[in-house]
């Protein structure tokens, strides 16, 4: 416990809060703004035809 | 997956470029209205969430999308003053512009779906269905409004994560990586 306090006292600088702020920022922007389904995986298999796959 | 690899190239490049100066440089970055880009992401999540199906089904996924890019739109304005995010704002409207042209989603084409699919056939796709878990519709190149700006660049196999994405995302990504990398004077304009 005290060594991970001790973690958090030498990394969790205001400037490092800093600098994870903006890159969570970016990649906030980078994802939403951009098109991470189209064949990233998550969307494999979609609208593929499967046999039985019925709208 | 290519905006996730500009982020990683931008700090990459941003720590051959500073050295250990990289961490200050980028925390130096100000940012105004930040909190817009995460809440625009949050909008997006019922249309990430969405499985396959027809495009007409999608009304309040489609509505939080748009309302999702007015934000970004929002918060690049925001933060003109810095150059780069211009560059990144350019690309937001061409994905904006070809989406508002296309049903109100980004269209990709069966080609370019069996190029990132392997094992499926252009026949595997329907058009005029969303695809899911993504922003996309599935249309023929002939029915595609403003087509080169579409999801019409794609990384095929045997890169480990295939994938399709368009001009406005290149765009995008390079304004990032600019913002991250790019020496001061170039990212933050004078006013």
């Amino acid at each position: 416990m005290n060594s991970l306090r001790s973690l958090w006292i030498n990394l969790a600088t205001p400037r490092n809060q800093k600098v994870l702020y903006v890159l969570l920022t970016l990649a906030a922007l980078a994802i939403a703004s951009g098109a991470p389904g189209a064949g990233s995986g998550t969307g494999g298999a979609g609208g593929l035809s499967l046999p039985g796959f019925g709208w | 997956m290519i905006m996730g690899v500009a982020v990683v190239l931008g700090l990459a490049a941003s720590l051959v470029r500073h050295r250990s100066r990289a961490i200050s440089r980028i925390g130096s970055i100000r940012l105004r209205w930040a909190w817009l880009a995460l809440l625009a992401l949050a909008f997006q999540v019922p249309m990430l969430r969405a499985p396959a199906g027809p495009a007409d089904r999608f009304l309040v996924e489609q509505t939080l999308l748009l309302t999702s890019y007015l934000l970004l739109a929002f918060f690049v304005w925001c933060n003109r003053r810095q150059g780069a995010l211009l560059i990144a704002g350019v690309g937001i409207i061409c994905n904006l512009v070809v989406i508002l042209a296309n049903q109100e989603f980004m269209p990709i084409t069966p080609q370019t779906l069996a190029t990132i699919n392997p094992g499926s056939s252009e026949q595997s796709w329907i058009e005029g269905t969303h695809y899911g878990y993504s922003k996309d519709i599935i249309l023929a190149q002939e029915n595609t409004h403003l087509r080169p700006l579409s999801d019409v660049l794609a990384i095929p196999p045997p890169f480990p994560w295939p994938t399709a994405f368009s001009a406005g995302d290149l765009i995008l990504a390079a304004g990032i990586v600019v913002l991250l990398a790019a020496p001061e004077w170039i990212v933050e304009r004078r006013t």
